[in-house]
C-alpha cells in the first residue's frame, strides 16, 4: 500500500485530458472536469491500494464526471473553433489535419453510451489494460470486451455517417443494437 | 440484426481504433501550470493534523 504522489497528475495531465475530452465532447468542459478532479484528489493524501496512478486517477475522473454530469448538461454545449483547438495545443498546432481528426474523435466518442464510452475511454484513449480497465469499471474483462467491440463498431458508423457515406444512424436504431 | 462486422467493416473499425490510440492531444499550458501549482502545493502541504488517509476508492473523492 502505497500514497498517491502529488505530482502523479502532472505526470499523467495529458492522458487525464484526453479521457475528459472523450466523456465531454468538448475542449472546455475538459478542461473544468480535470482540474476539479485533480483539485479533489488532491485535497487530502491518497492511499492506493494495488492500483496504478493512472487507473486510481481515472476513477476519479470518471466520478467527478458523473457525479457533475447533470449540472453540465443543463450549460449549453460549446464546441472550440478549430483555431482554438490548434491554439491550444502545442502538438497538433502544426497539424491542422491532426486536430480536425482529434476533435472529430472526442465527438463521436462523446456521443456514445454511457457504458461503452467509459470502457472505450478507459483502454482506447487512457491506455488500461483490459484488466485495468474492468476494474476501474468494476466489472469482468469479458464485458469490457464485448463493449469496447461495440464501441468502436458505433465509432466508426458515426465517422462514416459525418462523411456522407452513410446516413447516421437513428438513435432508435442504435438502441436496437444494445 | 447481425452485428458481426464483415471483413471491410472491421478492418475500417482497426483503422478508426488506431486512430484513436493514436490521438496525441496535450494539455493546454494553462491548465498544465494550474495543475503544476495544485500538485506542488499539495507536495509541500503536510496533511493536516489527525486527518486519516482518504480510502483507496475515488468514489470517495
Amino acid at each position: 500500500m502505497r500514497s498517491l504522489d502529488p505530482q502523479a497528475v502532472v505526470r499523467h495531465l495529458d492522458r487525464l485530458y484526453r479521457a475528459a475530452w472523450a466523456l465531454c465532447g468538448s475542449r472546455e468542459d475538459a478542461e473544468d472536469l480535470v482540474q476539479e478532479t485533480i483539485a479533489r484528489v488532491l485535497a487530502r493524501p491518497r492511499r492506493l491500494h494495488g492500483e496504478e496512478e493512472l487507473g486510481y486517477l481515472l476513477g476519479a475522473l470518471r466520478n467527478t464526471f458523473l457525479s457533475s454530469r447533470r449540472t453540465a448538461s443543463r450549460r449549453p454545449q460549446t464546441v472550440a473553433p478549430l483555431e482554438e483547438v490548434l491554439a491550444g495545443d502545442p502538438r497538433t498546432g502544426a497539424q491542422p489535419e491532426a486536430a480536425y481528426a482529434a476533435r472529430e474523435l472526442f465527438a463521436a466518442i462523446a456521443r456514445l453510451p454511457e457504458e461503452f464510452r467509459l470502457a472505450l475511454v478507459a483502454v482506447d484513449v487512457a491506455g488500461l489494460s483490459y484488466r485495468e480497465a474492468a476494474r476501474l469499471l468494476e466489472t469482468k474483462e469479458a464485458t469490457i470486451t464485448s463493449r469496447l467491440h461495440r464501441a468502436r463498431a458505433r465509432v466508426t458508423r458515426e465517422l462514416e455517417g459525418e462523411k456522407g457515406r452513410s446516413r447516421p444512424r437513428s438513435e432508435s436504431a442504435l438502441m436496437e443494437e444494445r | 440484426m447481425s452485428t458481426t462486422p464483415d471483413a471491410d467493416e472491421q478492418r475500417r473499425i482497426d483503422a478508426v481504433t488506431e486512430a484513436i490510440r493514436s490521438l496525441d492531444v496535450a494539455a493546454p499550458p494553462a491548465l498544465r501550470e494550474r495543475v503544476a501549482a495544485m500538485a506542488d502545493e499539495a507536495g509541500t502541504s503536510p496533511p493536516p493534523s489527525g486527518t486519516a488517509l482518504a480510502s483507496r476508492s475515488p468514489a470517495a473523492c
